[in-house]
């Protein structure tokens, strides 16, 4: 599939690739029905509330330093700012930087929905850029300024000679797709459009998309062995770093969802190599990783020792805590980046999953291929539950009360206080590094162990809530409301 | 500019055909809001790639195309030239397969002329920046 | 008009979710875009019986904006009823169905006779902020479910301030409220948190009247209820916070009650003497605290900007820098305001300017001169501004990130006590 950089509206995800947010079966059929392209997402009559895209899209591009996002719309699309703001502040701290990036909104109201704002909105973008000074401008759209027909490309085009910075329009039209991810495709679209420059020298460095960079000071000590040097994206990243990613050596992601439609857009644009294996989660799949970007960057030979010298160190300690994990039961609700890594580490650990929900599947990569996670699991015969639902919560209970696992694993804020409301343990796999590498495998073993060795907290807890779903909906098949579309 | 909507009525009134159902395809032109029926098309049965070439993997009720990957399914080709396609359901893949060619999907149950009206009043706002709002 | 929202402080009108998040086993169902619950909650006392992921929600897609989303609405509707176990069910509308035309209302009609009540609200995010959207929701319930009662409860008052989750102390102040109006001899009803919900709602009517604690806020909402219900409202503009404006109030609602001054007078002679027993021994910190200047500012909505200043000024003696009001106050109702801001011992007089854009308002706090390290009560953005003053900041209003409240307040004589508590814990980490 071809990414056209030229125009500032991606297509959404479920148009591009044939993304899915219903579906309930076996892996195995998943994975099959997608290879032979006939996998059908399915209508709810019922759903829960979710996610909007612009959180994601405008989540990424905000965290980049020094920049500016102008958000036209009510007040309740731009009060991510609020969180945006305290996020910059803290990570920048950390990292021993400064952020002054500002995250406006533009207070739309019902006058501006008859008459429109394109006006006001021009005006806030030159204020904006006389205030702040940023080093980019990102002006997004919302829900209301879709529908009212603003205009908001002409507007950008309009100031562009008075602002001589980067500025780039960002699509966020919440209604335009359910499938909130997109929204990092949206992102990246920006960034590649806008910001980053053809290369002109080829250097040591290897992109490196992730969300929050807590791994960070660990990952460049590890990749120092292969004298390379890695750029995280887009958390404190500057315009600066960002116009120069297309003279990397590779690009990598912690998460497909995440990083793939950058990947690929600087392969396909710049012929940066974007790494396509499983994710560095786990044993096998840090392996993998690692050497398929040794492969790359020409540097196999110093990966193996890397590898060798590592192993040693840990294999023998991840061996040890298998024994106590092994048998312990578990259903895992995550991204579709996630889901399917996590089900092969579980695997790899000797726990056993009895239902993964995955929050949307990409049935095929940008490049056409089948996930590499779920390639993975269906070559080494692992096979089990799995529905695609998008975050409904109703779904996961009904899974949970049915199954009664031993623990649910889940990485959404709000997600897993419903496990143990049922009186399920529930490990919150927040940090996209949590389970990174050995190092972190083996404490991602451990926390498992800890979750399910002191039950106190769960067990008293569900003993006096009471779950919000009638009995009703817990005698019913998960599937009640996938409404299957017939011939 | 004038552009073309591809319907799924037999006849002619209602939209009442699934698209893997439709016998052929009802095609109005519009210009200006201004909406002519230029011409039907049929599609031929035995056209379409059969089901049972794609092993077990179709009893999800997968509408119709298996049609590996990239290939579109020929009943996607009769209309490729239309800007949105009309019909009471559609499967998944071929919904798919429209939208990579930027052939948007409406599954409605209602009258040919309210749908046509509808659709070409949304596509004629949102091309000139004009609000939806009623 | 669209104007630039720099650091903003409140959200849209579907905000009015957490107003019905508040209210215990009611849950809203949202006719709107899927993301918009998600963006509106905050992770504070958010996984309650209902959270934000359980709300039903319509979720519109393009094929809804074309064709409409009523078809849509009425499926959510019905399936919630039967999934979700509820009393109250109230459909919020957002952006979209309001501006393509989805009729809301003729929709929920056809739940007329559900199981459990089924009433909705008008709250696009462009109808106006969540302190609109608060008022939007107590709207439905009086226009759509409240029945006018012929027979009153002698001494029942329905309680109304703060606007919940907006609010970080929404459940501490209401419940101290409660308790402070049933010292002196009245029987309070509120319909927000632990324990309360569909019963206290059903008993609004019989009210004998409704007490307003907000400077703004629902002062409409009391209104409607006069009108439709025949219940008249006290409304006492001021968050009574400490001694001074606490035994104030407690004599503005004695009065008003009828009830017999000395039975107010015994209760506020009780708890002004245990507080200053509690002022007499820290005296001498507030005295003699070397890094903290006599002025201060306070940058909120007119709710805690107006509670605070009285406050500092008639219980502490502190003095006023500039304040801040940053909801957005619609203008019938600053005047009103500025006069309570007018209206403080020995005749000071506190400045006041309704902002909402904080780059205003951070260089107007940069610019002024406290003599000395100010006091900035606000929101998590002025967190910077005041470490370069090298003041003392205390975050009390929304965005709230340096402070965690489960069910603390600030209302009260107790509730002064626990203000002085946080404003000196900040102080005394510094020497000088």
């Amino acid at each position: 599939m071809a990414i056209n950089l030229n125009n500032s509206n991606v297509a959404t995800r479920e148009n591009r690739i044939g993304s899915i947010t219903g579906y309930i079966g076996t892996l195995g059929d998943l994975a099959k029905q997608s290879e032979c392209g006939t996998l059908k997402g399915c209508s709810r009559c019922f759903s829960q509330s979710s996610t909007c895209l612009s959180g994601c899209a405008l989540g990424q591009l905000s965290a980049i330093r020094d920049i500016a996002i102008i958000h036209h719309g009510p007040a309740g699309c731009s009060i991510a700012g609020a969180g945006t703001y305290y996020l910059d502040k803290v990570m920048a701290k950390k990292r021993g930087v400064t952020n002054n990036t500002v995250y406006v909104g533009t207070d739309m109201n019902e006058k501006d929905t008859i008459f429109g704002s394109t006006e006001a909105l021009r005006k806030i973008i030159l204020e904006v850029n006389r205030r702040y000074s940023p080093k980019a401008i990102f002006v997004s759209s919302s829900c209301a300024t879709g529908i009212i027909g603003e205009d908001i490309d002409s507007v950008v085009d309009d100031v562009k000679e008075e602002i001589d910075v980067p500025i780039v329009a960002v699509h966020c039209e919440g209604f335009k797709s359910r499938i909130w991810a997109t929204g990092f495709d949206i992102s990246d679209h920006a960034v590649l459009s806008s910001i980053v420059k053809p290369p002109k020298q080829k250097r040591n460095t290897i992109n490196f998309k992730n969300f929050y960079e807590s791994a960070r000071p660990e990952i460049i000590e590890i990749f120092k062995n292969f004298d390379l040097e890695p750029i995280f994206l887009y958390c404190n990243s500057t315009v600066e770093e960002l116009s120069h990613i297309s003279e990397s050596l590779a690009t990598t992601c912690i998460c497909g969802t995440l990083g793939n439609y950058l990947g690929n857009g600087l392969e396909e644009k710049y012929g940066v190599p974007y790494i396509r294996t499983i994710n560095p989660l786990g044993i096998a799949g840090f392996e993998t990783w690692l050497r398929e970007i040794g492969r790359v960057t020409d540097r196999s030979e110093k990966v193996e020792k890397y590898i060798a010298e590592q192993r040693e160190i840990y294999i023998p300690q991840i061996e040890e805590i298998k024994k106590e994990l092994k048998g312990l039961r578990a259903v895992l609700g995550m991204g579709p980046g996630y889901t399917f890594e996590v089900s092969r580490v579980l695997n790899e650990l000797g726990i056993e999953v009895v239902w993964a929900l995955a929050w949307h599947y990409d049935k095929k990569y940008e490049n056409g291929d089948v996930p590499p996670s779920m390639k993975y699991l269906l070559e080494n015969d692992v096979d089990f539950e799995a529905s695609v639902a998008d975050q409904q919560n109703y779904e996961v209970m009904n899974i949970l009360h049915k199954y009664q696992p031993d623990l649910y694993l889940s990485r959404h804020p709000g997600s897993t206080v419903w496990a143990i409301k049922n009186g399920t343990p529930a490990v919150y796999v927040a940090d996209e590094y949590m389970i990174f590498g050995y190092k972190h495998t083996l404490e991602f073993a451990k926390s498992i162990l800890d979750s399910i060795h002191n039950r106190s907290f769960e067990q008293n807890l569900a003993k006096r809530v009471k779950l919000p779903y009638t009995d009703w909906w817990y005698q019913q098949n998960v599937d009640k409301f996938l409404e299957e579309a017939k011939k | 500019m004038p552009y073309k909507i591809a319907v799924a009525t037999s006849d002619g009134v209602n939209i009442d055909r699934t698209f893997g159902s439709a016998e052929y395809f009802t095609i109005y032109e519009i210009n200006d809001k201004n909406f002519t029926l230029v011409e039907k098309r049929i599609f031929h049965e035995s056209q379409e790639i059969s089901p049972e070439n794609c092993e077990n993997g179709c009893d999800l009720g997968c509408g119709n195309g298996c049609g590996n990957g990239g290939q579109h399914s020929e009943k996607v080709d009769l209309i490729s030239d239309c800007r949105c396609v009309v019909c009471t359901k559609i499967g998944f893949p071929i919904r798919k397969q429209l939208e990579k060619l930027a052939i948007s999907v409406f599954d409605v149950n209602c009258s040919v002329d309210e749908s046509l009206q509808k659709i070409t009043s949304y596509y004629s706002r949102i091309d000139n920046h004009e609000s939806l709002r009623k | 008009m669209a104007k630039l929202l720099d650091k903003q402080r409140y959200k849209c009108a579907l905000g009015g979710m957490q107003t019905v998040q508040a209210i215990s086993r009611a849950i809203p169902i949202l006719h709107s875009g899927p993301g918009c619950a998600q963006k509106l909650s905050d992770s504070i006392g958010s996984s309650g019986y209902f959270s934000p992921n359980i709300f039903p929600c319509t979720s519109i897609n393009e094929k809804d904006v074309v064709f409409g989303g009523v078809k849509k609405l009425e499926t959510t509707i019905e399936n919630a009823l039967k999934v979700i176990d509820a009393d109250l069910y109230i459909v919020l509308t957002g952006c979209i169905p309001e501006i393509v035309g989805d009729d809301t209302g003729e929709v929920v009609s056809r739940f007329e006779n559900a199981e459990k009540p089924v009433i909705y609200a008008s709250t696009a995010g462009f109808k106006g902020n969540n302190y609109k959207g608060h008022e939007q929701v107590i709207d439905a319930i009086i226009e759509q479910y409240l029945e006018k009662s012929d027979e009153k409860e002698q001494g029942l008052v329905n309680i109304w301030a703060d606007v919940p989750y907006q609010d970080l102390f929404w459940l501490g102040n209401i419940r101290e409220l409660e308790k402070l109006i049933a010292e002196i001899g009245l029987k309070p009803n509120t319909i927000f948190g632990y324990g309360h919900g569909i019963k206290n709602i059903d008993r609004i009517p019989k009210a004998e009247f409704n007490l307003l604690v907000s400077p703004w806020v629902s002062v409409e909402n009391m209104k409607k209820m006069e009108k439709k219900l025949g219940i008249p409202y006290l409304h006492y503009p001021t968050l009574p916070i400490g001694a001074f404006e606490t035994s104030k109030f407690l004599r503005s609602v004695g009065k008003f009650a009828g009830i017999p001054s000395e039975n107010v007078e015994k209760v506020i002679t009780e708890h002004e003497k245990y507080y200053y027993y509690l002022i007499e021994r820290y005296a001498d910190m507030f005295l003699e605290t070397r890094v903290m200047a006599k002025q201060f500012s306070v940058v909120a909505d007119a709710q805690y900007s107006l509670g605070i200043t009285k406050f500092l000024v008639n219980d502490l003696g502190l003095v006023l820098a500039k304040q801040f009001i940053t909801d957005d106050t619609p203008k019938n109702f600053q005047e009103q305001i500025k006069a309570e801001f007018a209206n403080l011992n020995y005749g000071i007089k506190a400045e006041v300017e309704f902002e909402t854009d904080s780059y205003k308002i951070h260089n107007e706090i940069l610019s002024h001169d406290y003599h000395g390290y100010p006091l900035i009560l606000g929101s998590y953005y002025e967190k910077e501004v005041t470490e370069k003053l090298f003041g003392h900041y205390l975050n009390i209003s929304f965005p709230v990130q340096d402070k965690v409240v489960l069910d603390n307040f600030y209302v009260g004589y107790t509730g002064g006590i626990r203000l002085i508590e946080d404003i000196y814990s900040v102080a005394v980490q510094r020497w000088n």
